[in-house]
């Protein structure tokens, strides 16, 4: 297997009870410091299936390789490989009774096994990068959602993950601070970090993405650059979706 | 100044003039009777009232035989009545007295062999006074017999000297019954003096020369001062008298107790059933163990639910712990504990629920495992949401454990019941238990509300 491929995904199926095929065969490959965007209209499966490369969401069949193992196999330790995968929800999902120093030091000091200091220089670090060096010591309901999102972000950074997963980490945020999350994002990826991101930001597919994932019905309808799936649409499916969107 | 601060001072000066003045004339409503009584009057009362005290055959014979003349009628200063008079009466005690030995050596056993009662030496002996009061001589004695005015009327102050005069001696004579302890015989012509074998010979005899009056002055304050005299002495005989009150303290203390480590019980149990539920609904994939303890969790949960905790302490202790000598307090303790552990099971289960699932999924997507999400994420949460609910189990837990009074393990509760079947008094020991009860439910919540400001603090 190439050693630059980071995550394979193999024929991946998802059916939900009452029958609906939410998955329905996926294949995918996902190179380091990639940046592939996932679009498509709702209920098409691409939250599902960024849940799926976690495990969040347990598949029915198929394969995930996450640096080479299958995470599928019931014998590997999910929680070793969630480590390495960062994940930033929609609805941010920071711990509330914890301050934003405490909620980015937790896990790498109980995970990671690192001191205290060690853990919380590395999150003014990272909390400095994002600008909010001074609310470290906030709790969460003291911020905005832009700055909810952020510290979410840095949170999943301070485990020093191999790929970030973004759901729609836009989407629950007013628009005036879509702006300042969406210039996080486009740092992290300029700095090389493999991301897989689930959004309706269009703009952002545009100017980031390395490739598009077009999502429809539980499978992946079309792929390319930004380029070829946004000038030139291949498939019906996806001529309508971009019209309706951009 | 403006006009409504005087107004109000001036309505405050009123009233507590009016207060002042108030409690001046209760206290001094002491000084002459507003009844007066002339002779033939007091004369008619006063036999009417020693009439009404006898209730023993012998007693009745010398109420009957007795008759009190009076020959003067005064006022005292405490609204007393005194009236000088002249008593004719059986003199019991000259006649008895001599032959009490006759009556302490009687025999103490029936035929049977069984020890008589002190029913049974009653009903022997009262034939026998009777016979000795219908023989005996008249004796004339004068006494100042004393009638107090409480509430317009006017009430006997039945001094032991007093009756003993009317009865001719027979209060005198129960004392001296009571307190010994030997007889003396003539054996071989040699006087011999002999234990008393039973007390029953005492109280048997005693019985039939007993009066029921009461020795006390009375008290003729005002009805208010009255109350509070009266509830003072009430307080004294409750709590004072024979260090009644240390059964409180114990009883507050073996409470409190039994509260805090059901408490501590509950508190694990709770968590540790509501951690199995959760968890049983939560996984889609379910070992057998997990399934296993789940159905014991929802067994437990009906059974104590579904049952008062009455039945429970019962069975818990006459059934399964006294057979294997297990103290109360355990049987107690283990019984609250699994009770209150139910409702609490069911209360951090409502907080874990309410806790969104966005934050286990945070939890796990930074690499927790299930457990430590849990510990480190959702239950911290889930316990701020539900202390308000905790709290107020915890408050009925704390007035539950009275039941443990049906066990007969020696609670706040039993405490009271103590002292109320020692004292005949109601109303002092169960509203002083209810009391306490209070001030512990009002000093708890007050603390937790306090702790749940503080928790709320933290978020902000």
């Amino acid at each position: 297997m190439n050693d630059n491929v980071i995550i394979r995904v193999e024929d991946l199926h998802k059916c939900f009870k009452g029958s609906i095929h939410a998955l329905n065969g996926i294949d995918v490959e996902v190179k380091r410091g990639e940046v592939v965007v996932i679009i498509g209209p709702s209920g098409c499966g691409k939250s599902t299936f960024l849940r799926s490369l976690n495990l969040l969401e347990e598949p029915t069949s198929g394969h995930i390789f996450f640096e080479g193992t299958d995470i599928m196999d019931r014998k590997v330790d999910i929680n070793l490989m969630r480590q390495k995968m960062g994940m930033v929800f929609q609805q941010f999902n920071l711990f509330p009774h914890m301050t934003i120093l405490k909620n980015m030091t937790i896990a790498p000091m109980k995970l990671l096994k690192k001191t205290k200091e060690e853990a919380e220089q590395r999150a003014r670090e990272l909390l400095q990068k994002v600008g909010l060096a001074d609310r470290a010591d906030a709790y969460p309901s003291q911020l905005s959602g832009g700055q909810k999102q952020r510290v979410a972000i840095v949170r999943a950074l301070a485990m020093n993950p191999d790929v970030l997963l973004f759901d729609e980490p836009t989407s629950a945020l007013d628009p005036e601070m879509v702006g300042e999350v969406l210039d996080v994002m486009k740092d992290l990826a300029r700095e090389g970090m493999t991301m897989i991101v689930v959004t309706h930001e269009m703009g952002f597919a545009r100017e980031m993405a390395d490739r598009v994932l077009f999502f429809d019905e539980g499978k992946i309808a079309e792929e390319g650059t930004p380029e070829e799936l946004f000038e030139n649409p291949k498939t019906q499916r996806a001529r309508d979706f971009l019209s309706k969107v951009l | 100044m403006t006009k409504k601060r005087i107004i109000a001072i001036v309505i405050a000066a009123v009233i507590l003039l009016g207060a002042v003045a108030g409690l001046i004339i209760s206290i001094k409503k002491q000084g002459e009777a507003s009844v007066s009584i002339d002779i033939p009057e007091a004369e008619a009362l006063v036999n009417e009232t020693f009439d009404a005290m006898a209730v023993t055959a012998p007693l009745k014979l010398i109420s009957d035989a007795n008759s009190i003349t009076v020959s003067d009628v005064s006022y005292g200063t405490e609204k007393d009545v005194i009236l000088s008079c002249t008593v004719s009466t059986v003199d019991i005690y000259s006649v008895v007295s001599p032959l009490l030995d006759e009556f302490l050596s009687s025999d103490v056993k029936k035929p049977n062999g069984m020890f008589k009662s002190a029913l049974n030496f009653k009903q022997e002996f009262e034939d026998r006074l009777c016979e000795l009061i219908e023989g005996a001589e008249s004796v004339t004695k004068d006494v100042d017999i004393f009638f107090y005015e409480i509430d317009g009327t006017l009430t006997l102050y039945a001094e032991n000297s007093i009756v003993d005069t009317v009865y001719g001696g027979a209060v005198k004579l129960a004392d001296e019954v009571m307190k010994r302890t030997t007889y003396t015989v003539t054996e071989n012509g040699e006087q011999v003096e002999k234990p008393i074998e039973t007390n029953n010979v005492n109280k048997g005899f005693v019985s039939c020369v007993q009066m029921r009056y009461t020795a006390e002055k009375p008290d003729v304050s005002a009805p208010i001062v009255r109350t509070w005299n009266n509830l003072k002495a009430d307080f004294k005989k409750n709590f004072i008298d024979h260090d009644r009150w240390l059964t409180i303290v114990n009883g507050l203390w073996t409470t409190i107790r039994l509260t805090v480590f059901s408490l501590l019980i509950g508190i694990v149990i709770g968590f540790i059933v509501a951690f199995v539920r959760c968890t049983y609904d939560k996984l889609t994939r379910r070992g057998p163990i997990l399934s296993v303890s789940n159905f014991i969790c929802n067994l437990y949960l009906t059974v104590t639910r579904g049952t008062p905790v009455v039945v429970q302490i019962m069975i818990i202790y006459f059934v399964m712990f006294m057979p294997l000598g297990v103290d109360k307090f355990i049987a107690a303790v283990i019984c609250f504990g699994l009770n209150s552990g139910a409702y609490v099971a069911e209360i951090v289960r409502g907080g874990i629920m309410s806790i969104d699932n966005g934050q286990t999924e945070a939890g796990r997507s930074l690499g927790f495992n299930y457990m430590q999400t849990m510990y480190h994420i959702v239950f911290p949460q889930a316990f701020k949401a539900v202390l308000p609910a905790l709290a107020n189990e915890f408050v009925v837990l704390l007035k539950e454990t009275s039941i443990a009074f049906y066990i007969g393990l020696g609670d706040l509760m039993y405490a009271g019941n103590a002292i109320r079947a020692a004292t005949y008094s109601a109303f002092m020991p169960l509203v002083t238990v209810a009391i306490i009860y209070l001030i512990m439910v009002l000093v708890l919540s007050k603390l937790v509300s306090i702790l749940e400001r503080k928790l709320r603090n933290n978020e902000r």
